[in-house]
């Protein structure tokens, strides 16, 4: 009997990356073989104003996370302050992000490992009302993007430095409203699907991180980024909680170099961490408001990765919610195409963070006299999970390795848990 | 008659025109019950790598990786189609192909990078590529992402047998149809729709924004004529040529082809 595993192609992932295990000398790879396209060194010498259609290009499941950070870095880099409006309108384009990604992971990507099927035709077979609701959120996610984003979801144009080439029309934003609140209740569904889903115990990560919400409410917009360490209190423990300042990102991010991974890994206290819907529900779970709320109270979730499904499906509620609250106040403020903010170029540094589907995104430039890019980092959410998914494989492998059946089982729990991570692999490596 | 087979495929790329494929919410279930999809691995499982009559192919060749999936699925297809700017013109991962790998490497991962990247005995690292380069391309399908009412057309063409036609004129002509102020004659900005195929039906300077070139050049682009009109309304030539580069590697040398 061979003692080597080898998932040549981890499936139903975006991006590229394979596992090897050796059972005999003990060795577990995640090797990340989709090919680096530098994106720190394209835009070195660009202007501040072409990056954030260079970076959005990183990919195209999370374009509008790298367009809205890049936006945000270039304008903390240049005191730019943005309108209420733009404000709102950004954080709209992103909840329809989130819509689309998390419906895109939960329902075409993860929903087959646990229903037993290949994909999503698969689903559709087995549990029809559940591929509905999923391509339907995926729909709405995108329609939100659209409209907001100058007609594409993929690659928004319409965004800009300091605010929008043109704004939407506030009938496109009142249409969208009866379909929010439909996917309130369709996020709601998911919750319940995947909280009866069959999970294995799986090592949970020592620590979780995210961007803690500016305010008292849930929010995929922070201020300072807090890693917390496991505890099994549950939510949020003070006591357990170190801050940072964003622009402080590399005491978290800590990166290696790794020969079998295109992508760099990020190590905090030279331990793996996880950063997602899991440790944004998980740490800051006890700031959800209204059905968001009801959906968390409704399920049990635990620190097992394999949760962080159950966690996206209770993101698709709050989105869904937030997408409508901030309808409202659009509405209320009377939107208006506005005038682009003048700013002075200088020599100046700039760093955003924003969470996005898969965890915290870290956009970092320097800029010299004349507003040209001179130094760039990038840090995306996969490329700081690597080491905890590489790490939850070992501990299945460690478990199983004695069993008779240990190669069916190693494959196919090692697909179930690096797929629950939500990986985007051109991200990690980009 | 029996269902095509096809294969979905990325290389080096950002999966938008696989994610544009999966964004055809309403059409995506149709769709696999007409073909049948013996490979897309960034939405199913169970996939086989066989012959096939058509090939979906994303991306630049980035890596040596890269290059021997291309030509094995060459190998295996009947027809070959390059969608997405990447694949047709190498897009913007190619805007710095005048640079050699160890400089970019070196760059991003430092000289414990470089190690790791040399330990290979053949350069594994690419620079940027569109697929012609390598192999028989049967159609492109430019636009990044490639649209999604291009790719449900072409498809039903297929399907069909029907011809299939897409636009071959400038973004401008699409752009008077919609009737917007030009920006680049009225606003002296620097919108490359003159020489940027249509497509999009003018999205960017609909919204006041000027045309990046994301759909790659137009055939027989006249460069000089968009560089005289720019360098007269004041932009340096650096910029220019920065600007026109940014989806199609080193534009001027196609032109003196
Ligand atoms: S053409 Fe654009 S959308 Fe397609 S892979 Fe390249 S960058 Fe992504
Ligand atoms: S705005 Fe741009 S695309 Fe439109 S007509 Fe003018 S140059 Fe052409």
């Amino acid at each position: 009997m061979s003692r080597e595993i080898k998932i040549e192609h981890i499936c139903r992932v975006e991006g590229h990356g394979g596992v090897t295990i050796d059972l005999e000398k003990d060795i577990v790879k995640l090797e990340i073989f989709e090919g680096s396209r530098f994106f720190e060194f394209l835009v070195a010498g660009k202007s501040y104003d072409e990056i954030p259609v260079i970076v959005c290009r990183i990919c195209a499941i999370c374009s509008i996370s790298h367009m809205i950070t890049s936006l945000m870095t270039i304008e903390n880099a240049f005191g730019i302050q943005i309108s209420k409006q733009t404000m709102l309108l950004r954080e709209l384009i992103h909840c329809g992000g989130m819509l689309e990604s998390h419906g895109l992971h939960l329902f075409c990507l993860a929903a087959p490992d646990y229903l037993g099927c290949n994909s999503i035709v698969g689903v559709a077979d087995k549990k029809p009302e559940l591929a509905n609701i999923g391509l339907k959120l995926k729909k709405l996610g995108n329609r939100i993007q659209e409209i907001i984003g100058g007609g594409r979801p993929i690659h928004p144009i319409n965004l800009r430095i300091g605010g929008f080439g043109k704004i939407p029309e506030k009938h496109e934003l009142l249409a969208l409203k009866n379909e929010l609140e439909m996917a309130v209740n369709d996020g709601i569904k998911a919750a319940a699907f995947f909280s009866k889903i069959d999970t294995f115990p799986v090592d949970e990560p020592q620590y979780f991180s995210a961007l803690k919400p500016v305010g008292n409410r849930f929010s995929f917009y922070g201020k300072n980024i807090c890693v917390s360490e496991n505890s099994n209190s549950g939510f949020f423990n003070e006591n357990k909680v170190e801050e940072f300042e964003i622009r402080d990102y590399r005491k978290v991010c800590q990166e290696v170099v790794i020969q079998h991974s295109n992508a760099k890994h990020s190590l905090y206290n030279g331990k793996p961490f996880m950063t997602g819907a899991l440790a944004r529900v998980m740490m800051f779970g006890n700031m959800l408001y209204g059905r968001s709320k009801e959906a968390l109270d409704m399920v049990r979730i635990t620190r097992n990765p394999l949760c962080n499904n159950l966690a996206q499906a209770i993101e698709l509620v709050y989105a869904s919610q937030r997408c409508l609250e901030i309808i409202d106040e659009l509405l209320d403020i009377r939107m208006e195409n506005e005038t682009l903010p003048v700013f002075q170029l200088g020599k100046c540094t700039g760093t955003a963070a924003l969470e996005v589907p898969r965890g915290t995104l870290y956009h970092h430039y320097e800029f010299d006299e004349s507003g040209k890019n001179i130094k760039t980092d990038i840090i995306t959410p996969t490329a700081i999970n690597l080491a905890s998914m590489e790490q939850g494989v070992r501990g299945i492998v460690e478990l199983h390795r004695q069993d008779a059946t240990s190669v069916e089982v190693i494959t196919s729990k090692t697909g179930m848990l690096l797929r629950a991570y939500d990986p985007c692999i051109s991200c990690s490596v980009h | 008659m029996s269902k095509p087979r096809i294969g979905i495929y990325g290389l080096s790329s950002c999966a938008g025109d696989q994610l544009t494929i999966l964004n055809c919410e309403d059409e995506l279930l149709e769709i696999a019950s007409q073909v049948e999809i013996k490979s897309f691995i960034m939405a199913q499982t169970g996939n086989e790598e066989t012959s096939i009559d058509i090939a979906l192919v994303e991306g630049t060749v980035s890596t040596k990786r890269d290059l021997e999936r291309l030509k094995e699925i060459r190998s295996r297809t009947n027809i070959l189609v390059a969608i997405g700017t990447c694949a047709v013109w190498g897009g913007m991962y190619a805007m710095r192909n005048d640079i050699p790998r160890a400089e970019m490497i070196r760059c991003v991962y430092g000289e414990k990078g470089l190690k790791y990247f040399d330990a290979a005995s053949e350069p594994e690292v690419l620079p940027a590529e569109p697929l012609k380069n390598f192999v028989k391309v049967d159609l492109s399908i430019p636009g990044c992402p490639m649209e999604k009412k291009w790719f449900l057309r072409i498809f039903k063409s297929f399907l069909h047998g029907d011809v299939i036609d897409l636009p071959n004129f400038s973004l401008c002509s699409e752009c008077k149809m919609v009737e917007n102020e030009c920006l680049l004659v009225n606003r002296g900005l620097l919108c490359l729709g003159p020489i940027t195929i249509a497509g999009c039906k003018a999205r960017c300077p609909s919204h006041n924004i000027p045309c990046i070139g994301c759909y790659g050049p137009v055939d027989e682009a006249n460069y000089a004529a968009e560089v005289n009109i720019l360098l007269s309304s004041g932009y340096a030539i650096e910029e220019i040529k920065r600007k026109m580069g940014f989806f199609v590697f080193n534009p001027d040398l196609k032109q003196s082809q």
